[in-house]
This record gives structure tokens, C-alpha cells and sequence, in this order.
């Protein structure tokens, strides 16, 4: 340890000193203090300070701290610190991060129910109302199967114009099956399933994402309700 | 006798008492017990219980904030704020060392006087000349001795009073409070590593506040 004083581990030596060290720091420590002087009075020093520091004398406290019952009274918790520490009181150790949980589902849930074509503003956009006018003509009992063959119920199909941009803005265009090229019975017959009327989906195309969006707004709110409560309570680590 | 049915009611009632010290925890240390009977106490509303461990710890808190906020008027604040805060808080006492966790809302307080004092800087220790922080003299004490005492106490505190908040903290709960390592994290919130980091630089940065006074400490 030839080297100077000022280019080693002062830490690695106050670590000794507490004697904080195993192996392998703990022998590079003690090369350190056998072999600089300097070293070696810094860890005799160190230990000196922390025995004197274990001795220092305790000050006289000035005053009691006893608690009045004036103050008992006004610190006693109310009712809401009440509700508050039995909702997310430190027995529920997982309130915050539960609240968090459901208000981040409830948030991804606002933003599912906002996408365009699964119920948000596109569902009532002109194109879906529409939608709503092409199809409502006709009886639901003659368009089995959904709305692919206007044309098979000898109703005028819808002009290609208008079906490409209803398909296009839309955005459901599988449920539209184009005029062009003829009537749509030379078109693949319509899969067997519930008979839908493009009214019928239409309705659940807003009733579901309306249920989506309840859905969402409770958690988000119940989440928040819950985050609230914590922060009446005191966390695990101020108390 | 026994068989009378005032008895058993008794007999039904101990374990009551038992499982509710259990609900917070298990112990056998008499002090923890006492402890742990004058919360259960204080929870139903029993201010006097409260003082009682008031009484119990209060020099022990005192002590404690006044090393982290080296000003007896804000350590004394900070310490009755800090009770108020348990006797808010009691219902959130989760079992363990009542004696931890006041010193833990006590930290805190103390912490939040660290911060307002920076806000409001003030000359650290002026109490430093006050016979409240001399060691005590017994009367057989030798004069020297007790002199030289009393210099290395004012050099230190004085030191003390000049590293940071954080290093003075965990220096004080680890030397002067006897807490370890893993009872100051929980204390503080860091981890055990920051702890002994802030122990061994609080150490070192002391020693380079008290070179040329170091006499003192040695021999």
C-alpha cells in the first residue's frame, strides 16, 4: 500500500470502523489500515467518535407532553376518519394499490368505450343514423341473417355511393354487403345466427358501449373513493 | 364453585383479553406487554393510558428529536406534535414495539421540523452554553475530567449540527438511540444500504469537522 492516502476507500474504512465488512471487502479493508498510517488512524478516530457520540448526555425536556382532554377531544377522529380507516385503514394493506388498479381499468375501459366503431362518438355519427335509414324500411322478418341482401327483398338497394361511405365511416362494413355487381342473392348466402336487424344492432351497438361506459365511470370512481380513504389514513410509512 | 356460572363467564373473558394482545402480537417482554395493555387501553378511550405512555417515553422522544432538530423549541413542538399524531392515529397501530412506533411518527415530526427549519434557518445549537446539555457532575467528579467532557459534547454537537439531516438522523437513532440497522430503515423509509451509507459518511464527514479537536475523543 505504497500508494497515497487521499486515493483510498476512506468508505471501505468507516465500514471497518462499524465493523459493517465481510469478505471479500473486509480483508482489502484491513490491508488498507495495515498498511496506511493514515488509514488506520482514521478507523481508530472513527470508533472514537462513535463512542462518544453513544455518550452524549441526554438534554432535560423542557415541559411534559401529556395530551389534555381539550386536545383528546379535538384530535379524536370523526366519523369520516372513521369510515375512512375502515375502508383502507392498515388491516387493508392493498387499498392503494387496489384503487389504483380499478381506476386504471375504469380508465382503459373510458378509452375502449371512446374508440371509434365500439360505441363512442362514431356510433352516433350521420353515417350510423344513416345506416339506421337504409335499413329501417325494411321489416326485421325480411332481413334474416342482417343487412347483406337489400336487394333479395326487392327494395331498392342502396346506391354504391352511399354504402361505401356508410361502410367506410362507419366502419362496419361487414355488416354491409355491396349493391354492385347485381342483387345480392347471387351473394353468399347469409350465415345462420340470430336474426339481427341492422335497427336491433344498431341499439346494441349503443346500449353496449353506454353499459361500458357506466361501467367505467363506477370503477374510476370507486377506485378514487377508495384512494381518498387511504390518504385519510396514515400510509405505512409516516406511521 | 367452579362450576358456577359467574366463574365461567370470567374463565370465557381472560382469553378475550389474551387474543387481543395476540391480534397485535406476541410477546413476553413485560415492557412490550405494558405497552401493548395501556394502546388496547387508549383505543376504547382511555386518555389517562395514553398519558401513561406519554409518560413512559417522553424522555426518550425528547431526547431523540432534540439530537435530529437541534433546537429545543422546535424538538419540543415537534415531540407534542408527534403525540397528538398517535393519539390520532392510535387505530392504526398494527402491533410490535409501541415503543418503534412512536419513535417512528417522532422521526417523522422531527423530519418535518428539519424541513421547516430550512425554510427558516436559525443559529444551530444556541443552547450549546445551556446547563441542560453538560454532562451531569457527580460530586466526586474529577474537574478535568468533567471539563474535558464537556468540551467533546459541545465539539460534537456542535458537529452534529453541521452534517446533513439525513446522515445526523441515522448517526442519532444508530449511536445515541441504540436502534439497528434494519429498524432505522423501517424508520426513515430507505433502504438498509442507504442507512450504513449515511452512518459511515455521517462519520466521516464529523471526524473531518473535528480535526484538530480530535484530542478530545482519543485516549
Amino acid at each position: 500500500m505504497a500508494d497515497r492516502h487521499e486515493a483510498h476507500d476512506l468508505l471501505l474504512i468507516a465500514a471497518l470502523a462499524a465493523g459493517d465488512l465481510d469478505a471479500p471487502d473486509r480483508p482489502r479493508a484491513e490491508a488498507l489500515v495495515a498498511g496506511c498510517a493514515e488509514c488506520s488512524a482514521l478507523a481508530a478516530d472513527l470508533e472514537a467518535i462513535a463512542r462518544a457520540t453513544a455518550e452524549l448526555p441526554a438534554p432535560r425536556r423542557p415541559r411534559d407532553f401529556f395530551v389534555r382532554p381539550a386536545d383528546a377531544e379535538r384530535l379524536r377522529p370523526n366519523r369520516l376518519r372513521r369510515l375512512a380507516a375502515a375502508i383502507a385503514g392498515p388491516r387493508v394493506h392493498l387499498a392503494r394499490p387496489l384503487a389504483g388498479g380499478l381506476m386504471m381499468i375504469g380508465f382503459a375501459g373510458l378509452l375502449v368505450a371512446s374508440l371509434p366503431g365500439l360505441g363512442g362518438p362514431a356510433a352516433s355519427t350521420p353515417a350510423d343514423q344513416r345506416l339506421e335509414s337504409v335499413a329501417s324500411p325494411m321489416p326485421d322478418s325480411e332481413i334474416q341473417g342482417g343487412p347483406a341482401a337489400p336487394g333479395a327483398s326487392g327494395q331498392p338497394a342502396a346506391t354504391d355511393e352511399t354504402l361505401g361511405e356508410v361502410r367506410g365511416s362507419a366502419g362496419r362494413g361487414a355488416s354491409l354487403q355491396p349493391a354492385a355487381g347485381g342483387p345480392a342473392a347471387s351473394a353468399p348466402a347469409p350465415e345462420p345466427g340470430p336474426a339481427k336487424t341492422s335497427r336491433g344492432a344498431a341499439r346494441d351497438a349503443v346500449a353496449g358501449p353506454s353499459g361500458l361506459v357506466i361501467g367505467s365511470v363506477a370503477l374510476v370512481a370507486i377506485g378514487a373513493v377508495l384512494f381518498l380513504a387511504s390518504l385519510l389514513t396514515p400510509g405505512p410509512r409516516r406511521l | 364453585m367452579l362450576d358456577s356460572a359467574r366463574l365461567r363467564i370470567a374463565v370465557r373473558r381472560d382469553p378475550q383479553i389474551v387474543e387481543d394482545l395476540r391480534s397485535t402480537t406476541v410477546t413476553d417482554d413485560p415492557v412490550q406487554r405494558r405497552d401493548l395493555i395501556l394502546i388496547e387501553r387508549a383505543r376504547t378511550g382511555d386518555l389517562d393510558a395514553f398519558n401513561d405512555l406519554v409518560a413512559c417515553y417522553q424522555d426518550h422522544l425528547y431526547a431523540l428529536v432534540v439530537r435530529m432538530v437541534p433546537d429545543r423549541d422546535q424538538a419540543a413542538d415537534a415531540v407534542q406534535e408527534a403525540f397528538f399524531s398517535a393519539f390520532r392515529n392510535m387505530h392504526s397501530f398494527r402491533g410490535g414495539s409501541v415503543r418503534s412506533w412512536l419513535s417512528r411518527i417522532c422521526v417523522n415530526a422531527a423530519m418535518d421540523a428539519q424541513r421547516a427549519r430550512k425554510r427558516r434557518p436559525v443559529q444551530p445549537y444556541p443552547e450549546l452554553e445551556d446547563d441542560n446539555w453538560q454532562p451531569p457532575a457527580g460530586e466526586e467528579a474529577d474537574p478535568v475530567r468533567t471539563a474535558l467532557a464537556s468540551e467533546r459534547t459541545k465539539a460534537l454537537s456542535e458537529a452534529l449540527s453541521l452534517i446533513t439531516d439525513d446522515q445526523r438522523t441515522a448517526i442519532v437513532l444508530f449511536d445515541v438511540q441504540g436502534y439497528d440497522y434494519a429498524e432505522i430503515a423501517g424508520m426513515t423509509g430507505v433502504s438498509l444500504g442507504t442507512v450504513k451509507s449515511r452512518i459511515h459518511r455521517g462519520r466521516l464527514a464529523l471526524r473531518v469537522l473535528l480535526e484538530g479537536r480530535m484530542e478530545l475523543f482519543r485516549g
